[in-house]
């Protein structure tokens, strides 16, 4: 037997998916448990080697490929708990980071909401104090020419005293370094030579990147996590290593491809969870030939959401990590505050009622979590329409108390002059509206038809609500997958090697197509080398490559996926025509302004390692009866028949490949509860996943 | 159990509004989108200078975004304007856009260029959107659209009361070449108006999706709807406000200082009941020059602090406005009759001392406010210090546009906290500015330094943030570059600070003529301070249009925040912390704050402190007696 493992650790549970040759899956849980993590992981492969019948060590000895999301990244900056940094910069520039582009971290990252507030809207406190900078006379301008070249000998006094001060890390940001990296690399030389032990960072060879603020903040918050991250994942690697794991560890990175942990630059690994979920859904999409596809993830206190388009995934265009703006690609996740904690409140002036921001998180929670939590939840709505079962949530392993959501409902009810169903039938609609919002600010107003994708909803409180807003949107599908509360874990098992290159270099189009080949070439022979490294076969590395791309009067750029081949004339004039349709099927015709030329100014090669991993399983159709799957009737609320019904309830383990089940029905697992209105229809696939139509 | 729940008659049901107005507010979100990525312009995409707004059939704001809230009764002017003059002739159809630039209509200045469409449904009119933003050039006396030479309107350029420019989905040839045929930046001035054209396109569309889904009856009554609604809820918030009235008076420098130095603006601001009334009487005549503000830039600039500070939690619509009075006298610089001047109004003219007067008596009224406290604040960058270059740029094409690194001013004190460094402005919720590469890439210049700096934030209890020092030269430019000082409070203090907190200093501006720069780089050397650069020293009236060549270096000091409550009430450990981190001098500790910190060791000596301060306080009586 051979395994694939995916760890997801970070959250409140540490999910292991382990993946045998057959495609068979086997799933666990266990308490995270920072801030060290391991014990929880190890706690988990424990579980899930005793489902497989054998040991930590039987597993890990057998498993090919074992791959980590974490957030050790995040936690370290939530808590401010990483290394004592300095940043070495060009002088006259030591402020960026404090100047923060003046007042964009007050705002970057927040909801609209917030920003309006404008006058008590707050800086981010930096991670390197003032104290902490030093700028060193160079200056390189922007054509890549050296104004004023490196003092070597101010250069070293600037690193001795950081290191004097009792820096651990020191961040190396100079202006232009990404069109000319000649001072840094001379700063890389002394760094190593003098001080090897001192973590450092290069902006040049993390985020070749224009815009010195966001490169300046990527470079620091990989000097400032680095450390810890490294830590962290040298003393897994060796300790999986001890009990049996032959390969070394690979970790996820935020832009959804993973790298051996040993070599992982700390900053990739932000948002690896939320990356992989996404990772999942493409996987299972291609299992079931979905190419557009809409991730979608409800857990306690927010409402996640990607997209996947044509099978490939999205990227954020101005990412921010912690409120940092940075320049790294990262996949692009959305989120607002509504989930199964969100706070449903009465306005005070206007008498309206309104659902979130706020959230009960996990602790007091929802009022029905009987922790001591008074306030009305969307999972206290969900509670009293009738949707979740009070004896079987997680399994019935957490008792729900129907009357303290009742009373809490009540309370707003009151303030309202309605019945308490009119009310948790509000907050459901209300919060259901949030969601479909926030999905159709990610697909329509980038120019895509939410008609032409399906939804993967996930996470425990996703299926509660997706057929509702899924079905307001006109989505072709609603997929509830049979993994959905461990997807991420899943989409850790089913991930490959990335090595991300790009080149900043400013051309007017059509550019000389000699230039644009030999910058690909040089590009692909990086991200080569790393794969030889990585020991990747010939026939088992993918290559594509894309640029970035404007108009001569314009500032944004677009980035354009283009085919990988030697460029003549023709083809060089045609990535010009490949620009203009794009760009007018974004923003309407007629957008595109011609007279003011075109310009690329990056190209960018992603190398792809293919890691062999299983498929998986199909199981055998037992026709379209759902009755042995049926455990019973409750009572439940729909707004088509503005009462209480009873309606069928089904086992989701019971559930066989073709079954159809006609809303109105409730589908329960031990880990989520999946919700088919009046008027929708649900089938069983291949893969027991719940398709909602 | 039957569900049950009253609505009023006429009105959507509570819920179904909640919803409504979420997805307005994503429709807004996605036109402010559209036009900062379809824009070529540093100002609307780095600094956010653009504003989009969806209006019911009168002309009425149903709701506007978070792009410049001062200009948001203009987008509601420019429409009432088309409503009532050209229902008739020549007629408002369907896929029409009338572009508008009347200073004495609707916007502040000619620059600001607003693109208004009506939006129809079934063949039936729904209502309007709209999207404006800072252009550049508009022709006239001087290059890039904010100019100081004019003494009348017909020398600013371009003034548009309202144009069809897109008529039936087609740009309108005669109106496109006519606009052309005025400009310096032909080019650009026309992808800058096509990113609005797209901006309304998009609320347009999106409307007639919502009509389609909710049916037209609705979406016309929630259009009226959520203007009461935020009427509501306003005056709600000011019931709880005490009655009183308020009074500020800010300076604005004049352009020409022989004619008349500084500017009076002063008003007083009412607050009884539920209303409000802004009475400007008392401010000076108008200039014979262009720091005018006509009336829709004046209450515009009244009202960005009300909207920021008392509704922020309020949809933003029309029904905002409808407690308020204004009482602005004729004739004056904030009313100037025809054919005074405007381009200047904002960031230099009348208009930021407006923005500034606005926030200060908003402050004022909401420290008597239990529940409102905590949003009153000093003046948050109440001046500023830019520049407007034009000339030939890297690429051998003719350039102008505004750096806007001066709207990076520090942040005033507030109730709780101090006021953060280089953090913006009174006008622009998500405030910004370029970076030092993105303005390399695009302008000719190099920008030698950005560097925050000690003591220049107002004082006070809780002091306003500091600002910084920024100095530029021209870099591979094709010819020398023509400037256009945008400054506002180099003379008069401005950033004003609240509830005993003290103003902010004062901006300024020099030019070190033929200066040595090009030969300390060559010696491989590169000024740490301006003060190391050797040349001829200038101070141009910061209010001009100057020259500089290729070795000119121009340094810009920036704006502070104004500081809130009593400086000498600041616990002496916060004064201590700024000292240790650089941003307060161990002098001014003294001087400002009364606090006296050992410069060996660091540390206060409290029984001096003490002392001093008691001596700080009597001084004070005597000087009041």
């Amino acid at each position: 037997m051979s395994y694939v493992i995916g760890v997801d650790t970070g959250g409140t549970f540490t999910d292991v998916v382990v993946m045998n040759e057959e495609g068979e899956i086997t799933t666990a849980k266990a308490l995270s448990t920072p801030p060290t993590f391991i014990e929880g992981i190890v706690n988990s492969l424990e579980d899930a080697a005793q489902l497989q019948g054998t040991t930590i060590d039987g597993v890990l000895s057998q498993t090919d490929v074992f791959v980590l999301g974490i957030t050790v990244a995040t936690n370290t900056i939530i808590n401010r708990s990483g290394a004592k940094t300095g940043l070495i910069t060009t002088v006259g520039h030591e402020h960026v980071h404090h100047i923060a582009r003046g007042g964009l971290s007050k705002w970057a990252g927040l909801p609209e909401s917030e920003i309006k507030e404008a006058f008590r809207t707050k800086k981010m406190d930096p991670l390197v104090p003032k104290a902490l900078v030093r700028g060193v006379t160079e200056r390189i301008d922007w054509k890549g020419s050296v104004v004023c070249p490196l003092n070597v000998e101010e250069a070293r006094q600037a690193i001795n005293s950081l290191v004097d001060e009792g820096v651990e890390s020191i961040a190396v940001c100079l202006l232009w370094s990404f069109s000319n990296a000649v001072h840094e690399k001379e700063l890389k030389k002394i760094l190593s030579e003098t001080y090897p032990q001192i973590y450092s960072s290069f902006s040049h060879e993390l985020v070749p990147t224009l815009g010195e603020y966001a490169r300046t903040n990527t470079t620091i918050i990989d000097s400032y996590v680095g450390p810890e991250v490294k830590k962290f994942l040298i003393s897994l690697d060796d300790l999986l290593a001890s009990r049996g794991l032959k390969h070394p560890m690979l970790v996820m990175q935020a832009h959804g491809g993973c790298v051996y942990g040993r070599e992982a630059r700390p900053f990739t690994t932000f948002s690896s969870g939320p990356a992989a979920g996404v990772i999942a859904s493409r996987y299972l999409g291609e299992l079931m030939g979905h190419g557009n596809i809409i991730t979608a993830d409800v857990g306690g206190t927010s409402f996640d959401i990607s997209l996947i388009v044509d099978g490939s995934l999205t990227y954020a265009r101005e990412p921010v990590v912690a409120r940092f703006p940075v320049s790294f690609p990262m996949i692009d996740v959305v989120s607002i505050g509504a989930g199964g904690g969100s706070i449903a409140r009465v306005d005070p002036l206007t008498g309206l009622l309104r659902v979130g921001p706020q959230s009960a998180g996990a602790y007091p929670g929802p009022a029905c979590y009987g922790f001591g939590g008074t306030e009305a939840t969307v999972t206290d709505a969900d509670l009293v329409l009738g949707y979740l079962n009070p004896d079987y949530f997680l399994g019935g392993k957490m008792k729900l108390y129907a009357d303290k959501a009742h009373k809490a409902i009540k309370r707003l009810a009151d303030q309202l002059g309605w019945d308490v169903t009119m009310t948790a039938a509000g907050i459901y609609d209300i919060v259901n509206a949030q969601m479909a919002d926030l999905i159709r600010s990610a697909t329509i107003e980038r120019g895509y038809n939410p008609s032409d994708f399906a939804l993967f909803g996930y996470g425990g409180n996703g299926p509660v609500h997706a057929a509702i807003y899924g079905a307001e949107l006109g989505i072709s599908e609603i997929i509830i997958s049979s993994v959905a509360s461990t997807l991420s874990a899943l989409g850790l098992a089913t991930s490959d090697i990335l090595h991300g290159h790009r080149m900043f270099q400013p051309n007017p189009m059509p550019m000389d197509p000699d230039r644009l080949n030999n910058n690909f070439k040089a590009l692909e022979q990086m991200a080569n080398q790393e794969l030889d490294g990585d020991g990747i076969k010939e026939e088992d590395r993918i290559f594509n490559y894309a640029i970035d791309m404007r108009w001569g009067a314009q500032y944004y750029t677009l980035r354009m996926p283009i085919e990988r081949k030697k460029y003549d004339a023709n083809g060089v004039r045609a990535l010009c025509k490949q620009f203009d349709e794009l760009y007018e099927s974004l923003y309407g015709k007629g957008s595109a302004y011609t007279p003011s030329g075109r310009f690329v100014t990056a190209f960018m090669v992603d190398g792809i390692g293919k890691i062999p991993k299983p498929v998986l399983s199909k199981h055998e159709p037992g026709g379209a009866d759902s009755s042995k799957a049926l455990k019973g009737k409750r009572e439940a609320f729909f707004r088509a028949y503005n009462e209480y019904r009873p309606i069928d309830i089904y086992d989701f383990t019971k559930l066989e490949a073709e079954n159809l089940i006609s809303g109105p029905a409730i589908i329960e697992s031990e880990q989520t509860t999946i919700v088919i209105p009046p008027g929708q229809k649900a089938t069983v696939d291949e893969y027991l996943n719940i398709i909602i139509k | 159990m039957k569900g049950s729940r009253t609505v009023e008659k006429g009105k959507i049901d509570p819920i179904t509004f909640e919803i409504l107005l979420h997805r307005l507010e994503q429709i807004i979100a996605e036109s402010y989108y559209t036009i900062s990525h379809v824009s070529g312009s540093a100002v609307v995409i780095e600094v956010g200078d653009h504003q989009e707004a969806i209006l019911d059939n009168k002309g009425d704001l149903t709701l506007f975004g978070g792009g410049l809230v001062h200009w948001t009764p203009s987008l509601s002017l420019a429409t009432k304007y088309i409503v009532h003059e050209y229902e008739e002739n020549p007629g408002i159809f369907e896929d029409d856009q009338f572009i508008c630039n009347d200073p004495y209509i609707a916007v502040s200045h000619a620059p600001d260029i607003a693109l208004v469409a009506p939006v129809f449904y079934k063949g039936q009119r729904v209502g309007f959107a709209a999207a404006a933003s800072h252009q550049m050039d508009v022709g006239g006396r001087d290059p890039g659209g904010i100019m100081v030479r004019p003494e009348s309107c017909y020398e600013e350029g371009l003034q548009i009361p309202a144009l069809k420019i897109i008529e039936g989905g087609v740009w309108r040839k005669d109106v496109v070449n006519m606009i052309q045929a005025s400009v310096r930046t032909p080019v650009f001035s026309i992808q800058e108006i096509a990113s609005k054209v797209a901006a309304n396109n998009v609320t347009k569309a999106r409307i007639v999706e919502l009509c389609e889904r909710y049916s037209l009856d609705t979406v016309l009554t929630l259009f009226g709807q959520i203007q009461d609604v935020s009427e509501e809820m306003v005056r709600a918030k000011l019931r709880r406000i005490p009655d009183g009235k308020w009074r500020a008076l800010h300076y604005n420098e004049g352009i020409n200082p022989e004619k008349l130095p500084h500017y009076k603006l002063f008003c007083t601001l009412t607050k009884e009941g539920d209303t409000l009334t802004y009475d400007m009487t008392g401010t000076d005549p108008q200039s014979p020059q262009c720091e005018n503000s006509a009336y829709p830039a004046a209450i515009g600039n009244l009202l960005a602090a009300y909207v920021m500070m008392l509704c922020h939690d309020i949809p933003w619509s029309s029904g905002i406005h409808r407690p308020i009075r204004f009482i602005i006298p004729e004739g004056t610089i904030a009313n100037p009759t025809k054919p005074g001047a405007c381009s200047y109004t904002t960031p230099s003219g009348s208009g930021y001392a407006i923005l500034g007067l606005g926030q200060e008596l908003m402050s004022k009224m909401l420290q008597t406010s239990e529940e409102d406290r905590k949003e009153c604040c000093g003046v948050t960058g109440g001046a500023i210090q830019d520049s407007q270059p034009g000339g030939i740029n890297h690429d051998g094409t003719y350039f102008t546009t505004i750096l806007m690194m001066g709207i990076a001013g520090g942040g005033g004190g507030l109730p709780d906290r101090d006021g953060d460094n280089t953090a913006g402005n009174m006008w622009c919720p998500k405030t910004k500015i370029s970076d030092a590469e993105m303005h390399e890439l695009l302008y000719p210049v190099l920008t030698l330094n950005r560097t925050e700096l000690p003591d220049t934030g107002g004082i006070g209890k809780y002091r306003g943030g500091n600002t910084f020092v920024t100095a530029l030269m021209p870099w591979d430019a094709g010819s020398p570059l023509t400037n256009v000082g945008l400054s506002h409070g180099f003379d008069v203090r401005v950033g004003n600070g609240t509830s005993g907190g003290y103003p902010a200093p004062n901006i300024a501006l020099q030019i070190i003529r033929n200066s040595n720069i090009r030969e300390l780089f060559a010696r491989g050397e590169f000024p740490r301070d301006v003060k190391e650069i050797e040349g001829e020293r200038e101070y141009p009236y910061p209010k001009s249009l100057w020259t500089v060549n290729s070795d000119d270096v121009s340094v810009y000091w920036c704006s502070g925040g104004g500081g809130y409550g009593d400086p000498l009430e600041r616990d002496p450990k916060l004064v201590l912390e700024d000292v240790r981190e650089g941003e307060v001098t161990i002098e001014y500790a003294k001087e400002a704050y009364g606090v006296i910190i050992d410069p060996t060791t660091v540390k206060i000596d409290l029984e001096e402190t003490e002392r001093l301060r008691q001596r700080m306080i009597e001084e004070r009586l005597k000087e009041g007696a």
